[in-house]
């Protein structure tokens, strides 16, 4: 469409000039999106009736779209970029990918998600597999490569609670949990294996119910685990722990 | 045999923005990140242009990326590149910031800029340095245009001005604006042929 289109013939006989002469200055302001209200939707209006105007109008487009073209280009701070690779990351939706073995049963799925998944999200596979997997004691399926025990660290607090290991991923029901304080959640940290007793790696938060009972999703990391460890912490949950363990599920 | 995560990301760089938002639908970051390294740079310079502050023009380019990742904004391709797609939603979001701010007419001069662009020291990559090599370009063309065609453009575009606020703004009739508008586009095509497609899609740039 290198040629101008002659949008002066679209009217009848005799007219078809003033056609061109109505209507290419409006074609104009409205490619550059200075219309407003009425004149605009009388100007699109037109354009669904009229061919030779909507091909003046694509031919005057590039001339718009080059304008951003003639700013001043600048490089913005990278941390813009991971402002919004850390959102975009965050709710991605786990992509497709072949069997490599590792993900079954429940779990399937829950361990696929990066580990940059933040806190929200943990809640959110908490709260959806909460009912399927354990209701206060209920039986539990049988798809696990391995269950362990979790104790109080005080035994006279009554704590317990039971570990269910899928893979990379797991989840914790506690029971007899007491209550948090306003502001507070619980959370489940990782414990690596390794040397110098291995570090620690924040995981989910949740929260309990009146008579202490919850269930929390690990969605990776116990692969390489020694224990599951909770803790009372800030609402939102903490980098660190804040306080000694409440209860832990060693897996050695 | 799954591609490794570098063979991965080189093939997502090699597919051209039409084949690389395909992916961008499906929701896959890497595709989506490739999208930002080829436009954020360009997303930016639009959005700090319009809004002329570094923290509102990366309010704005993020907030444009995002939507672009959520499909608020949906890609149509008979509308013209991605390219010009991605600096239009961003154009309006930083029409909207502009308007929510109470934001006046902008600089329609480009002297700090100049200065800026010019500072010395800064490394570029050979794609960063074409792109202000060809804005520069590009802005000569602009700036070539009659003073009073140039400047109801710029206040369109850039502002955010209606016809109608123009006309009112430089007290002159609205026939004269938009026909000052048509005049400056007319000379502006004639000047960038070369660089639009067959189908009429200006290239990128």
């Amino acid at each position: 469409m290198s040629e101008r289109p002659d949008n002066d013939a679209a009217g009848a006989a005799g007219d078809s000039v003033v056609h061109g002469e109505r209507w290419n200055d409006d074609l104009a302001a409205y490619a550059l999106d200075a219309l407003a209200g009425e004149e605009r939707r009388i100007v699109a209006e037109h354009l669904e009736g009229c061919e030779p105007c909507r091909e003046r109008l694509q031919w005057m487009l590039p001339a718009v779209d080059v304008l951003p073209a003639t700013v001043p280009q600048r490089q913005p701070a990278p941390a813009l970029k991971a402002r919004i690779m850390d959102v975009v990351e965050h709710e991605a939706e786990p992509v497709a990918e072949p069997s490599r073995g590792r993900p079954r049963g429940l779990f399937a799925g829950l361990s696929l998600r990066p580990a940059l998944a933040g806190i929200g999200v943990f809640l959110l596979i908490a709260a959806a597999v909460t009912g399927y997997v354990l209701r206060d004691g209920g039986e539990e399926p049988s798809s696990f490569d391995a269950v362990y025990t979790a104790t109080a660290e005080k035994p006279a607090s009554g704590a317990h609670g039971k570990l269910m290991v899928d893979g990379d991923a797991g989840m914790l029901h506690v029971a007899d949990l007491p209550p948090t304080g306003d502001g507070q959640v619980y959370q489940a940290w990782i414990q690596d294996k390794g040397s110098a007793g291995g570090s620690v790696h924040a995981s989910s938060v949740f929260v309990v119910s009146e008579q202490g009972v919850g269930d929390v999703a690990i969605p990776h990391g116990l692969s390489q685990a020694r224990r599951v460890m909770i803790t009372r912490e800030p609402k939102g949950g903490s980098r660190h722990p804040s306080e000694n363990s409440l209860l832990t599920a060693d897996m050695e | 045999m799954k591609a490794s995560p570098r063979a991965e990301a080189a093939r997502l760089e090699r597919l051209a923005d039409e084949e690389l938002m395909a992916h961008v639908d499906r929701k896959d970051p890497h595709a989506f990140e490739v999208l930002y390294d080829r436009h954020g740079g360009a997303a930016y310079s639009l959005a700090y242009r319009i809004v002329g502050d570094r923290n509102a023009a990366e309010d704005v380019a993020q907030e444009a990326f995002l939507s672009i990742w959520r499909s608020n904004a949906r890609f149509d391709r008979a509308r013209g590149s991605v390219r010009s797609w991605v600096l239009s939603v961003v154009r309006n979001r930083a029409i909207d910031a502009l308007r929510r701010g109470g934001g006046g007419a902008p600089k329609l001069d480009h002297d700090d800029d100049a200065v800026l662009e010019a500072r010395p020291g800064e490394e570029l990559t050979e794609e960063e340095a074409l792109r202000r090599e060809t804005s520069r370009e590009l802005r000569g063309a602009l700036d070539s245009l009659p003073e009073d065609q140039s400047q109801v453009i710029q206040l369109a575009y850039f502002g955010g001005f209606s016809h109608s606020e123009i006309a009112e703004m430089l007290s002159m009739p609205l026939g004269t604006v938009k026909g000052r508008m048509r005049l400056g586009l007319e000379k502006i095509r004639a000047q960038i042929a070369e660089s639009i497609t067959p189908d009429g899609v200006l290239e990128t740039i």
